[in-house]
């Protein structure tokens, strides 16, 4: 089950420059800061009430989000869904056909993640997570 | 003893506005891929606006279609295509919350009625947010 919005997830060319903002002048607690390699991205997630905004600064031009920011800027890139169970959750997408990134679960910044595809959702790049301890 | 720093008090994320070439199969995609459903059918401003409201925990997803060619998000269509459009966080004050953003050298609008809600709405520049339109909304 679908239980909320785990993050909004932010492109950035500059996480310290954007830290100075969401942090530093909107106040937001900093709950994790991490560089994942294999996505690409040096990120910070920001607390806000139950969800997060996620700072995305790409580690390279050629990575996903270095491709995203060269195209269309800074801004908005993903919105992330937290779930229960998001085995079921991507075999009853795949069972209905919808167009994805990810066939498997894999470990990200927010648990175990998969994306969509942003075809399936009209132009929003979808993520579902499940939180791990 | 010193005083203490006035923080802006940021409560929660309000909801996420997507913007949509047709939104009756935006919706029918949401409610496919998620299972999030309509909570009323939906309703068109005096602006050209029409716009369906998908509640997701304490938040909802707002989808978006102009009507016509004018406005914030016909522009976001014809540049950028459909997608995520802004961002609505709710704050206690909305007062106080321009004055201590603009006290921090943020440009920030006036509070004026949103075109959807009619709820008191103010936008921060989004060249400070870092390319976020970032809405606060004050809702009591």
């Amino acid at each position: 089950m679908i239980e909320k919005i785990h993050h909004v997830g932010v492109a950035v060319r500059n996480l310290e420059e954007a830290l100075r903002f969401y942090r530093d002048v909107l106040g937001l607690p900093v709950h994790k800061q991490a560089t994942v390699e294999e996505q690409g991205v040096k990120a910070a997630l920001l607390t806000i009430g139950q969800s997060e905004i996620e700072l995305l600064e790409p580690l390279g031009p050629e990575t996903a989000v270095g491709r995203f920011l060269e195209r269309r800027g800074e801004g908005l890139h993903h919105l992330c869904f937290q779930t229960d169970d998001i085995d079921a959750e991507l075999a009853d997408l795949k069972a209905k056909g919808v167009e994805l990134v990810d066939q498997q679960p894999r470990l990200g910044l927010a648990g175990r993640i998969c994306f969509l595809h942003p075809r399936a959702s009209r132009g929003v790049l979808v993520e579902l997570a499940q939180p791990v301890e | 003893m010193a005083k203490k720093e006035p923080r802006l008090q940021l409560k929660r994320i309000d909801h996420v506005a997507i913007v949509t070439e047709d939104l009756n199969d935006a919706e029918r995609l949401w409610e496919r891929n998620l299972g999030l459903k309509a909570e009323a059918s939906s309703k068109v401003t005096d602006e050209g606006l029409q716009a369906v409201r998908l509640p997701i925990g304490d938040a909802f997803l707002e989808l978006v279609q102009p009507l016509s060619g004018q406005g914030r998000f016909a522009g976001q269509l014809r540049e950028r295509g459909e997608g995520l459009f802004s961002l609505a966080i709710e704050v206690d004050d909305l007062g106080a919350a321009i004055a201590y953003l603009r006290d921090r050298g943020i440009t920030v609008s006036n509070a004026e009625a949103d075109t959807l809600s009619g709820l008191k709405i103010a936008r921060i520049n989004h060249a400070s947010s870092h390319g976020v339109p970032i809405e606060l909304i004050e809702r009591k």
